[in-house]
């Protein structure tokens, strides 16, 4: 159940994501760039939500983000809150490496911009010792904000197992080739050829990476379950909207049994991802790893499969109208194809709970 | 230590002895050989229903939705939930026959609706597991369209004379009493002209024949009225006002419709099937296809066991929850019918062998997986009865678009 200081976050992220990212001004903000800028961070950074989950020896509040995803769920928030917030920041706190500290609380303040790029591309990152420093090379894949991001936190295979570096946008040897995706959202293939780091770019210890990277990436999945709920909310009020004004062979479409039933189908899928949602932020505090990891990827694939479906139903139930752009319900079915997808599909988690019973 | 669906955590210390005490209980009564006949999915005889019903009552847990002054326990929402878990995961006998028509249907009618005489007349047998109520609403014509139904009674003096047929009647030939719907006035509207009427099934002009089902077994019945006379005296509520009577059903009674407990322990038996049984040469657990379909209706019924929960914590802050139940059943029976589905699959051909659910069939084959077949099909009704999944997605819909 949610605390009242949840609700008032909620409430609060609501109103003003209503006042100032309402879906023409979102539209107009992605038309007027290239998808790069981010012209709400400052605001973001003033409201408080850019150090909401940092913990507060890094200035933040160690809050919860659930209930502000589900906001920026419902309001189809594009500016890079998980690349930078939920995994760059996150990244850096579960580290705990003082050293990049203060690397942590810009991110927090809204003066850095941070891409997590752990997904290897064919040719995987490696990480070799090199005079006293660093020498990386290879590539990382569909890296969430990869070309704007000030510094980039790259995972990179040595000979201590994994480890995790802080590299600065303009070093020498990167190349970022970066993309829009059909959310508004922004991604980058990432390549590092010869890339030259000192010895103090490494984050925490040499070969320790794994641990800090898998709970910021289940705390990133519960985040980004609770924007894909918000979502769904969202594009099912749409839907329901919809059925209840538009009228086809002289009746409403809301008199239309099929429809009545494809709807409540949407509504429970909605209520199940609900449930999931909240089961994915309790087991985060599980202290036990397999059970922690375990009740993620099931909401994970749960959600992955619901999400699809109430986005699909979306633009099906509004019919052409849902597939262009200034219907929302199109929007929505983008969003949440890509959290589907992001960090491992239903297929992949339904393998990791599996794992995980074995286990 | 069995895990329970709702995580100790979320418990109230009260609750959690609550809990320990109900599952105390239900291993240390329960007789062996009925353990046994459950766990290995044979049919139970009204016997062993009243055996069991009778150690409940003894610990004054068959009537526990009652209030308190009728001999009902005053427990919490999360109580009931606890208890009826709690009864599934110690292999009782299934508690939707348990406590069935007379303990969760006609005695809370009764409680609420009847007169002193007649909660004095029936509510102790009901109560003590001394007469055994069936359920007479459905007829040829009237189904999910429940209003349709066409059994008229007459005043006669004293008497009602009631003629007509009740259709899907289950356990009819094992009830003494049947609380019927009936139409007492052919004029009014077709919710208006109804009344509730309890018929003992005994009277002069009662027939109850059996209806076979497509798996060999028996529990419908069709009763056939005939001028039967029923006393004015059984006339529960009043003349007309049977719609309403019928229709007040406690939300606590039915959040169980989310088999949540049942879904847990089938989930185990079919994967205990699926470690037993080979397909092509190797444990069918070890088939990925098998073994993920698995997976993922596992996935399926947490989220539906969350969701139920959730719906228990809205009851419990005194939310009113109707529609909600409405999803808990449909996905809740969906889940079951796919998991047998899965159980045949990982039997193969052999789960259609009729005899196989003859005890002794299969020598060798474990007693639950016998059933499987019958169960498989008995479980197509999961979605028809107590309201078809497409009424459920009606009122579901009624409430979001109307």
């Amino acid at each position: 159940m949610e605390t009242e200081e949840q609700r008032l976050l909620a409430e609060a992220a609501a109103g003003w994501l209503r006042r100032h990212y309402g879906f023409d001004r979102r539209a107009a903000l992605l038309a007027g760039h290239d998808g790069r800028a981010t012209p709400l961070w400052q605001e973001f950074s003033e409201l408080g939500w850019l150090a909401l989950p940092l913990p507060e020896r890094l200035g933040g509040f160690a809050a919860d983000v659930a209930p502000l995803m589900q906001e920026f769920g419902r309001a189809l928030v594009c500016e890079p809150y998980v690349a930078t917030v939920l995994l760059g920041a996150g990244m850096l706190a579960a580290c705990g490496d003082l050293r990049h500290d203060t690397l942590a609380v810009a991110a927090g303040e809204g003066r850095r911009q941070l891409a997590l790029a752990f997904d290897d591309a064919a040719v995987p990152m490696t990480a070799q010792h090199a005079d006293a420093g660093w020498r990386l090379d290879g590539g990382k894949t569909f890296v969430l904000n990869g070309d704007a991001a000030d510094v980039l936190l790259v995972t990179a295979h040595g000979e201590d197992g994994l480890s995790l570096f802080a590299v600065p946008r303009d070093a020498a040897g990167l190349t970022a080739t970066g993309y829009r995706c059909f959310d508004g959202h922004r991604a980058a293939e990432i390549a590092l050829r010869d890339c030259r780091l000192p010895a103090a770019a490494l984050v925490g210890q040499a070969g320790a990476a794994l641990p800090p990277l898998r709970r910021t990436v289940e705390r990133a999945t519960a985040g980004i379950l609770a924007e894909a709920l918000g979502a769904m909310e969202a594009a099912l009020a749409l839907t329901t909207a919809h059925l209840r004004t538009r009228r086809q062979f002289g009746r409403r479409l809301a008199d239309f049994q099929v429809l009545r039933h494809r709807l409540v189908e949407m509504w429970m899928a909605t209520e199940e991802a609900r449930s999931m949602a909240h089961y994915a932020a309790e087991a985060l505090a599980w202290p036990e790893a397999a059970a922690r990891a375990r009740a993620i990827a099931a909401a994970k694939q749960r959600i992955a499969v619901t999400g699809r479906f109430v986005g699909q139903q979306a633009i099906q139930l509004h019919g052409a109208i849902g597939l262009t752009a200034e219907c929302a319900a199109g929007h929505y079915a983008a969003r949440l194809e890509s959290l589907a997808g992001l960090f491992g599909d239903a297929d992949h988690h339904l393998a990791l709970f599996d794992q995980g019973e074995a286990a | 230590m069995r895990a329970g669906a709702i995580p100790d955590a979320l418990l109230t210390e009260a609750e959690r002895g609550f809990r320990d005490a109900v599952r105390d209980f239900a291993e240390t009564a329960l007789p062996a050989d009925l353990r046994h006949k459950v766990e290995a999915g044979e049919e139970l005889d009204k016997a062993d229903y009243l055996r069991w019903q009778r150690l409940l009552a003894g610990r004054g847990w068959l009537v526990p939705a009652w209030p308190v002054a009728q001999g009902g326990t005053g427990w919490s929402v999360v109580q009931h939930y606890l208890f009826e878990e709690e009864l599934a995961l110690a292999g009782c006998p299934p508690v939707a026959l348990t406590l069935g028509v007379g303990p969760k249907l006609v005695g809370p009618i009764i409680c609420a609706h009847g007169t002193a005489e007649q909660q004095a007349r029936w509510l102790p047998r009901i109560r003590d597991s001394l007469d055994w109520w069936c359920q007479g609403y459905s007829e040829p014509d009237a189904g999910s369209d429940l209003a349709a139904l066409r059994t008229c009674a007459v005043r006669e003096g004293g008497h009602y004379i009631v003629t007509g047929t009740k259709l899907w009647t289950s356990y009819a030939h094992w009830a003494d009493l049947a609380c019927v719907l009936v139409r007492t006035d052919p004029a009014a509207k077709p919710q208006a002209g109804i009344s509730f009427l309890a018929v003992d099934l005994r009277s002069p002009g009662v027939t109850v024949r059996p209806i076979r089902t497509v798996n060999g077994r028996h529990f419908f019945n069709e009763i056939h009225l005939d001028a039967v006379r029923v006393p004015l005296a059984n006339r529960i509520g009043a003349e007309h006002a049977g719609w309403g009577v019928a229709k007040a059903l406690l939300e606590h009674e039915r959040l169980g419709a989310a088999r949540v407990a049942e879904t847990k322990k089938t989930i185990a038996l079919v994967a205990r099937l699926a470690t037993a049984h080979c397909r092509r040469g190797r444990p069918a657990i070890e088939d990925p296809a098998i073994r993920l379909r698995l997976r993922g209706l596992e996935v399926e019924a947490l989220a539906v066991e969350r969701t139920a929960l959730r719906f228990v914590a809205l009851a419990r802050s005194g939310a009113p929850i109707g529609a909600e139940i409405s999803m808990l059943k449909l996905r809740g029976t969906e889940i079951m019918q796919a998991l047998m589905d899965l159980a045949c699959d990982v039997i193969g051909s052999r789960a259609m062998a009729l005899e196989a659910a003859r005890p002794g069939a299969f020598a060798a084959a474990e007693g639950w997986q016998r059933a499987v077949g019958a169960i498989r099909l008995y479980y197509r009704g999961l979605t028809i009865a107590a309201g078809t999944s497409e009424v459920q997605r009606d009122i579901l819909a009624r409430r979001l678009l109307d």
